[in-house]
């Protein structure tokens, strides 16, 4: 049993000067989920991801990974990470694909950091994975902002992670690499069997992508599968009153 | 021409400028690929403060320097980190508050003199065999600690958060970088002064970058450029008798210059 929960968030709460940011959150992330993690810009999403991570620590409550409390967690590379607007960089600089993917096989197990066949070959199966084996020696401004967050991706493929987090995947990409963005997340959550978390938003697109949701507003609105919470007083709840929902069909 | 080898002040002037020109840029890649490249020169000003301390205790001024620049680096790279203020906030008060001691001590010393210039403007023919060696071993150990930890550095200067969540030690690995840029600003000092001090650490890194295919190769370039500043920079120097590191400053600008010119009329 303990095998299959991942993630395991008990009672968590977290507070910047500005006041609390998290109350109370508890939820678990099962092995072989597509999780997506929504709500309004500033409910505290990508602040509950960055605890889960443990980027921040949280107030009170407490977190387990792979059934380890956070704080004797050693694992990272067991955990895949694509964060927000990553790596943007406007100005031209000298960095390829594969330096970007090869980022994913530096550990904290190894103090020097002599890239082994392993290495390489997890870098390489990283990038076909996301279908960029042909752009390793391009250099990442060369890229779309849909191939630039590929790139990320395969970044955090190349640990071979159990489990991905990616925090807003696809702002700032254009609606055809969004919808292949999505069908490389099902790939990866089904062939792969990845256990995804997707925080996002863009409550009409993960609605229709994950298996199941959990609504962030500060506490924990709801949570379930998207037909059985995305009802009635839903949106209310989540967003006011005066906010207007519309599920379009893919 | 090669006349000028026959004194041993420009032997000397050549090795501790070639080390420099290795280490120099680096360095700088990590620093300008973090958005940080304002940091040499906040490290050069406190190394003013260094060489003052240097001056008015009577201790060779390159070892008071180090050790006050990596105290100050460790300070700055802790209130960056905390954020609680801006980034370049804290630098913006560490410059001046570096010259601001080093005003004070100067006093002390009873002034400006002749050798807080050479610090100012550096003075590299006039090296001390002592000061040699003491650039060429910490050059080397700056060199191998960069290569040894290189793929850390790379991931924590270009995406700190991601590598903290990749269990890459970010904090250690921050300090590790800013306490060699902090030796490596007080060896620089000696060769091109502490005003020009970050001219050597980024030009030839933003040459390199108008070039370079890959990080790894950037800094290749990077060090090539800034090796080909430093020893045409001293020809100059010598046969021309201008200060070397204002030749040396002025022909990576003109390699810059140079390299960027022909990149904008090669591109479509």
């Amino acid at each position: 049993m303990k095998d299959k929960i991942l993630v395991s968030i008990d009672h968590v709460s977290f507070s910047y000067a500005t006041g609390l940011v998290l109350d109370s959150i508890t939820l678990a992330i099962k092995r072989g989920e597509f999780l997506g993690i929504i709500g309004p810009n500033g409910s505290g999403k990508t602040t509950l991801i960055k605890i889960m991570l443990g980027i921040l620590r949280s107030s009170t409550g407490s977190i387990s990974l792979f059934g380890q409390n956070i704080d004797k967690f050693k694992d990272w590379s067991k955990i895949g990470y694509v964060p927000q607007k990553a790596g943007a960089m406007a100005v031209r600089f000298p960095i390829t694909v594969e330096e970007i993917a090869g980022m994913g096989r530096v550990s904290n197990k190894r103090f020097l950091d002599f890239s082994s066949d392993e290495d390489r070959e997890a870098v390489s199966d990283a990038l076909d994975a996301v279908d960029l084996a042909d752009y390793r020696k391009r250099l990442l401004t060369e890229l779309s902002g849909g191939q630039q967050q590929r790139v990320f991706i395969a970044r955090a493929l190349a640990s071979k992670p159990e489990l991905l987090i990616l925090d807003e995947p696809t702002v700032g990409v254009d609606i055809d690499s969004e919808t292949r963005f999505y069908e490389l997340l099902k790939d990866l959550n089904e062939k792969h069997k990845l256990t995804l978390v997707l925080v996002s938003h863009d409550i009409d697109v993960v609605a229709h992508e994950v298996q199941t949701i959990a609504c962030v507003n500060r506490t924990l609105v709801c949570h379930g599968r998207p037909q059985e919470v995305i009802t009635g007083d839903f949106i209310e709840k989540l967003y006011g009153k005066h906010l207007r929902f519309i599920v379009h069909g893919h | 021409m090669f006349e000028i080898f026959q004194y041993s002040f420009m032997v000397r002037a050549f090795a501790a400028g070639i080390m420099i020109a290795v280490v120099a840029p680096l360095i700088g890649n990590f620093l300008v690929i973090k958005r940080f490249s304002l940091i040499a020169d906040t490290l050069a000003h406190l190394a003013l403060a260094g060489v003052a301390i240097g001056l008015l205790t009577n201790t060779q001024p390159l070892s008071a320097t180090i050790v006050l620049t990596a105290v100050a680096a460790i300070g700055i790279e802790r209130l960056r980190a905390s954020k609680n203020i801006p980034a370049d906030a804290v630098l913006a008060m560490f410059l001046p508050g570096g010259l601001a001691l080093a005003i004070v001590l100067i006093s002390f010393a009873n002034g400006f003199n002749i050798d807080l210039f050479t610090y100012l403007f550096g003075s590299i023919m006039t090296v001390k065999e002592s000061e040699i060696w003491l650039i060429i071993g910490l050059g080397i150990a700056t060199v191998t600690v960069i290569l040894l930890l290189y793929k850390k550095l790379l991931y924590a200067s270009f995406d700190e958060e991601s590598a903290r969540a990749s269990g890459v030690p970010v904090e250690p690995i921050n300090i590790v970088l800013i306490v060699l840029t902090a030796i490596t600003v007080s060896l620089a000092m000696r060769a091109v002064g502490i005003l020009l001090v970050g001219a050597l650490m980024v030009i030839p890194v933003v040459t390199a970058m108008q070039l370079g295919r890959s990080f790894f190769q950037g800094m290749f370039l990077s060090v090539l450029f800034a090796l080909m500043a430093v020893i045409a920079g001293l020809f100059i120097a010598y046969y021309l008798n201008v200060p070397a590191g204002g030749a040396i400053v002025l022909v990576s600008l003109i390699i810059f210059g140079l390299i960027a010119l022909t990149n904008i009329r090669l591109r479509p």
